[in-house]
């Protein structure tokens, strides 16, 4: 198919044709061909729009880049989040296209920069979203905060601090959002330091966002606020047992030892508790040493969850608590193979150490 | 009523908003859902028993106005209230998502409080006057 056949038959072929010669147009890519494809992108023909994309994407130089920028400003939101996909895939082609955007006289079009510099997963477009962090709109420096979480941008963690201090409560959010993503020991330090001065009403996404950077380091100004706030536990809880147990346990102080214990036992007997939750906080409670939680144990070794019912296996045997050996015994009984092994490790540490006491 | 007795279904290809908007329902005591965008809504809304959907317009896949088409097409989940959050306050949009079949149309940034208490309208939970959600509408 020539070149000229086949953009005739993009704009008026069956939709088969216009699919086939939205492939076929690739190998030329001129001005003329890309504002095919880009009009292709509008078709109501999903396998037209679909073909006109992974050709765009092919020819994928800065000039269609261009072309696709005033798609974003279509009244069809599917041709608009078309465009956005796009861009957010040759974002590399033409950065410089990305920043002009960014300073567009119109809101829509900085978000849509923000957005796609974010999805771009570029490291380099940090420094364009720390300048939108100056932005009059609202919603666009809000774009920025989230896109510098996203990029992992540690050289944003001070702006992104003072944000998550001053900011409204949904950037508020967002900014404590932001840093929670950052790998780097400043972002903690600053979720540590927003942890002792942060309002209260963003206590738990605060707490919530040092469980998910997972640092060691939060361990003790964690527990402090369990002491001063016990009313937190709900969330505190679940932070602490996302760490390393052997940190957590190392990190608190022996007469602390019991409280945690009891409230993160108190945490597991709730309800709506995440399986990895529930896994961390059974590890801790091995770890501490101290027994607890009535029923809790009986239930946990019955779940129908293989992850939860061998990390209570291992908790049961650390605490040695011989009341559930009978419960043991009926899962040794069982023989799933997927438990056996430590079913077994536990019956005889606990056997062994019944003996002992004996 | 019971805890997480209504399901709130949060529909947003930002992992932040979605996170963002299950904080600001959380005292609430709903449980909530959460969609990538309007073709993963669909499927949880075929197997899931959901009292309120909150909707961003701009994702992937499909939008929100396609999303709010779909629900309005389909005899068990016609009934659904739908809250519209989006950063587009174009009257065009408005005008779209209203004929789509919206209930809400919320523009970001929208308070904690206030989009609680407009979920708690729809979900009929004992809280706000009517004449708050013409305010938001405006």
């Amino acid at each position: 198919m020539d070149r000229e056949t086949a953009l005739r038959e993009l704009n008026h072929g069956s939709p088969d044709l216009q699919r086939r010669a939205a492939r076929v147009l690739g190998r030329w890519g001129d001005d003329q061909v890309l504002g095919a494809l880009i009009a292709a992108l509008q078709s109501p023909h999903r396998g037209i729009r679909e073909a006109a994309t992974d050709t765009l994407l092919e020819i994928g130089d800065a000039r269609t880049v261009r072309f696709l920028v005033p798609l974003l400003k279509s009244s069809v939101p599917a041709v608009r989040n078309a465009a956005r996909l796009l861009l957010q895939r040759l974002s590399k082609a033409a950065p410089e296209i990305l920043v002009e955007l960014s300073r567009d006289p119109d809101v829509r079009m900085r978000i849509f920069a923000a957005d796609i510099m974010t999805e771009s997963g570029d490291h380099e477009m940090a420094e364009p979203l720390l300048a939108l962090l100056d932005d009059a709109d609202e919603n666009v420096r809000d774009a920025a905060v989230v896109g510098l979480g996203r990029l992992g941008a540690s050289e944003a963690v001070d702006r992104l601090e003072h944000v998550a201090s001053a900011g409204s409560p949904w950037s508020k959010f967002s900014a404590i959002d932001a840093l929670s993503q950052i790998a780097a020991p400043e972002a903690v330090r600053a979720l540590v330091r927003l942890l002792s001065r942060g309002s209260e009403d963003l206590m738990e996404p605060i707490i919530e966002a040092l469980g998910r950077q997972g640092s060691p380091e939060a361990v003790g100004p964690l527990l402090e606020k369990l002491r001063q706030s016990p009313t937190l536990a709900s969330v505190i809880v679940p932070a602490l047992v996302l760490m390393p147990a052997a940190e957590v346990m190392g990190r608190t102080p022996e007469a602390v030892r019991p409280a945690l214990a009891e409230a993160v036992a108190r945490r597991l007997e709730g309800n709506g508790i995440a399986p990895e939750v529930t896994v961390g906080g059974l590890d801790l409670l091995g770890m501490l040493g101290v027994r607890v939680g009535g029923d809790l144990f009986f239930r946990l070794l019955a779940s129908s969850a293989r992850t939860i019912q061998l990390a209570a296996v291992r908790t049961v045997a650390r605490l040695r608590l011989r009341e559930t050996v009978p419960l043991l015994r009926q899962l040794q009984v069982q023989g799933d193979p997927v438990l056996l092994r430590d079913v077994q490790a536990a019956l005889d540490l606990m056997t062994q150490s019944g003996k002992e006491s004996l | 009523m019971n805890s997480f007795s209504k399901v709130v279904l949060l529909v947003d290809d930002s992992p932040t908003v979605r996170r963002m908007l299950e904080w600001a329902l959380r005292s609430s005591s709903l449980r909530t859902l959460q969609a990538v965008d309007g073709v993963h809504a669909l499927e949880i809304l075929k197997v899931q028993s959901v009292d309120l959907a909150i909707v961003d317009l701009n994702m992937p896949r499909m939008d929100g106005i396609e999303l709010v088409r779909s629900i309005r097409a389909d005899k068990a989940l016609k009934n659904l209230p739908v809250i519209l959050l989006t950063t587009e306050g174009r009257e065009e949009d408005r005008e779209a998502a209203i004929e789509a079949g919206v209930n809400l149309f919320l523009s970001k940034p929208a308070a904690p409080a206030l989009l609680r208490r407009k979920a708690e309208f729809f979900l009929g939970i004992p809280g706000p006057a009517p004449g708050d959600i013409r305010e938001a509408t405006s």
